[in-house]
């Protein structure tokens, strides 16, 4: 039996082929070999634009908190917990409800001073750090604390985590993993431009129910609309990782201006780097980012300005900028300094920090979100500020959700197009060899589709619907599982990654020209219960949070109704319109794959 | 005439592997220099692009205390370096499977890179060529 994928296939010589032709061969594998995991990471990143929403719906025993609340309210609560549970912490962190999180997030850490570094052990060091650290969620209005009512939860930051370190392995190697699959994208992106021809005209077409030319305009048309996000995604995510990619062009460069950079590796944080080390970090924290350092604690004990004093200041400078949080170093001290984090706002890249004086609320200076006077870090802070879109109101989180989903569709299209044209190839070498079997009478060996063809078209189905409806598995796992079930968080994800690798038992068992049409009908029906599972379990349901203004919890439930609906159309108009062909003379050969672009 | 076929054919297949493989080596090998070739050329471009966008006349500056416009000059010809190296990989890795050979692919990445090299250490502060053993 001949095999159809390397039968008459000419073998690749480079020398022979112009640049596109090369080119094209490039693209081709090097995104057919990493798709898959590029479309995990695709579509558990475009999730992650919305992981605060996701986790607030995963963990409805958080109350909503219907009018803004005053940030003297919140800091009087904030400060008297505080006050009496971390009292021996020399840094208190506390985040401002905002139109995304309507609580507040409270942490408290302890340094280690010098004089502690030199006196006390590793252990005890570790032991005081352990004892003065925390954090608790707090309700803005009242005050209460919330704890183990809560249902432990990966919650939206789980997914948003996946995309750039997977699961069920070592951080490092999912970071690796995704570092040399954003590579091989980045130079798909930059091959895919170099062998259009017609940028402008693919713009602009498309031809349904066309089979495989449906699917490559599919995927011209969602690569070409979205290729500006496409490559900023890409590189900014490549970017994130300069230093594991490139070690030596992001440490040795230290070295020329004083880092020791052994000393910097083999430390286990910041706080713990030599002196000298130390010098530099505050000399370009100051230089670079403009962060003006804390004062030494002084010991002397005062009483601090109402920290809304400081912000009302803050807001007075900055009327379009978000405030992330407010810090406090040394509380309670003579010397206690209050810095903001702020987003700047649409257009202004980074983090900013303004810092006051916390004793006397007098301010001591801002970056206002700027690298002083640096082009470079300037033009990263902004390609990585882009790349995570922090700055971004709800609409344009939405144009991401939307561009990230296309970057999605351009891996999946890409994926089914690879099969398709090899399945066509088939279907060309099947009619020669009736033709020539009826003309001969002898019994020539029938072409055969190769496995690694079959493979694919059942990677694809399981991947492209299947990821969604494990997306949807993990959110119906979150209502499901009972509250106080020990691991209950791993649960969730575990569910999520089964009902995943259920879908490709069924992609190898069910007749592959039904699959796609029967799991789009999975899908559909695993959002649509989404919202019914949660109005079963909680209180929180569309009927409550529609009438109580609870956008957070009704956004959630009807984005799921949306997103089902979006399958069940697909799965209705592919099923519909599905081609049904003839079973072949031949037993041994196979149907070819049901295509949805039918 | 058959029995003699089917005696020779697992040697001839053996040889056949054997041929094949030797067949595979020049694609094994551009993507080796795809891979290796072009992350050693695009870390030395990129190193190089440093000393560029370094301020030279501070880095050259002998003195024993910590020079603060030095820190922030060189952290930004840092960051300017590497953004310019995760261009030059992929776009070098691209070029590799348009070389005319494997051999020139490979001579491309690595002549440069080691007069890169030696160009880097000529261009090295004296207390860190001293450090390296200089």
């Amino acid at each position: 039996m001949a095999s159809i994928t390397k039968a008459d296939t000419p073998p690749i010589e480079y020398e022979e082929r112009g640049f596109r032709q090369v080119m094209s061969v490039v693209h081709t594998w090097s995104t057919l070999v990493p798709i898959w995991v590029l479309y995990f990471v695709f579509i558990t990143g475009t999730i992650g634009y919305f992981h605060v929403e996701i986790t607030n719906w995963m963990k409805p025993e958080i109350d909503h908190v219907a009018e803004p609340v005053d940030d003297a309210v919140l800091f009087e609560h904030a400060t008297r917990y505080l006050g009496e549970n971390a009292a021996g912490a020399t840094t208190w962190s506390i985040s401002l409800p905002s139109e995304r999180r309507e609580t507040s997030f409270i942490f408290w850490s302890r340094n280690i001073t010098p004089e502690e570094r030199e006196t006390l052990t590793p252990a005890q060091q570790e032991e005081l750090r352990e004892s003065n650290s925390g954090n608790v969620v707090l309700d803005p209005v009242t005050g209460a604390t919330y704890g183990d009512e809560v249902r432990a939860t990966g919650g939206g930051d789980l997914l948003y985590r996946m995309h750039y370190v997977l699961h069920y392995m070592p951080r490092a190697m999912g970071e690796y993993i995704v570092i040399i699959c954003t590579i091989l994208m980045f130079a798909g992106l930059v091959t895919g431009i170099i062998i259009h021809k017609k940028i402008f005209k693919d713009f602009f077409t498309f031809r349904p129910a066309k089979g495989q030319r449906s699917w490559l305009d599919v995927h011209n048309i969602s690569s070409v609309m979205t290729l500006p996000f496409q490559l900023m995604i890409t590189f900014s995510g490549m970017l994130f990782y300069l230093a594991t990619i490139m070690p030596l062009v992001f440490y040795g460069p230290t070295a020329t201006f004083g880092f020791d950079v052994e000393d910097f590796l083999t430390s286990e944080s910041i706080a713990d780097v030599n002196p000298k080390n130390q010098e530099l970090i505050g000399i370009l924290a100051e230089e670079v980012f403009g962060i003006t350092p804390a004062p030494e604690a002084a010991g002397v004990q005062a009483s601090m300005a109402p920290l809304s004093d400081i912000t009302s200041d803050f807001r007075s400078r900055y009327p379009d900028a978000k405030i992330d949080r407010l810090i406090l170093q040394n509380p309670s001290d003579q010397n206690a300094a209050a810095t903001i984090r702020f987003v700047p706002g649409i257009g202004s890249p980074a983090i900013g920090v303004a810092n006051y004086s916390a004793a006397t609320g007098e301010r001591l200076g801002d970056s206002a979100g700027e690298r002083q006077g640096s082009v470079a870090g300037n033009i990263q802070a902004t390609i990585l500020s882009l790349h995570e879109g922090r700055f971004s109101p709800i609409a344009l989180r939405w144009l991401y959700f939307l561009t990230g989903l296309a970057g999605a569709a351009m891996i999946a299209s890409g994926a089914v197009l690879w099969a398709r044209k090899r399945r066509q190839a088939y279907e060309t070498e099947l009619k020669r060899f009736a033709k020539t079997s009826a003309q001969s009478g002898d019994g020539a060996a029938d072409p055969k589709v190769g496995k690694g063809v079959i493979f694919v078209e059942h990677m694809n189905v399981a991947t492209i619907i299947g990821l969604p409806i494990g997306v949807a598995a993990y959110f119906l796992a979150n209502r499901l599982i009972p509250v106080g079930l020990e691991g209950r968080a791993s649960l969730e994800a575990d569910a999520m990654f089964i009902a995943w690798a259920l879908t490709f038992v069924m992609a190898v068992i069910r007749p592959s020209r039904r699959i796609w049409t029967e799991l789009m009908w999975l899908a559909c029906a695993a959002y649509a219960s989404i919202p019914f599972a949660n109005a079963f379990t909680t209180n929180r349901h569309l009927g409550a949070s529609l009438p109580d203004g609870d956008w957070m919890m009704a956004g959630f439930d009807l984005t799921m109704f949306g997103i089902a609906f979006l399958f069940g159309l697909t799965a209705y108009r592919s099923a519909i319109t599905r081609v049904d062909i003839k079973p072949q003379p031949n037993a041994a050969i196979q149907q070819p794959v049901m295509d949805p672009a039918q | 005439m058959d029995r003699e076929n089917t005696a020779e054919r697992p040697i001839l297949m053996k040889i056949g592997r054997a041929l094949k493989w030797l067949y595979y080596y020049p694609r094994f090998s551009r993507f080796m220099a795809a891979l290796v070739g072009a992350y050693i050329f695009a870390n030395v471009a990129s190193l190089l692009l440093y000393f560029v966008f370094v301020d030279t006349a501070l880095l050259y500056l002998e003195t024993d205390t910590v020079n603060r416009a030095l820190v922030a000059s060189g952290f930004n010809a840092m960051i300017g370096a590497g953004l310019m190296s995760l261009l030059i990989y992929p776009l070098a890795g691209l070029w590799v499977y348009y070389a005319k050979s494997a051999s020139r692919a490979w001579a491309v990445m690595i002549l440069p890179s080691l007069l890169g090299i030696g160009l880097l250490y000529a261009l090295l502060p004296d207390p860190l060529k001293q450090a390296l053993g200089g």
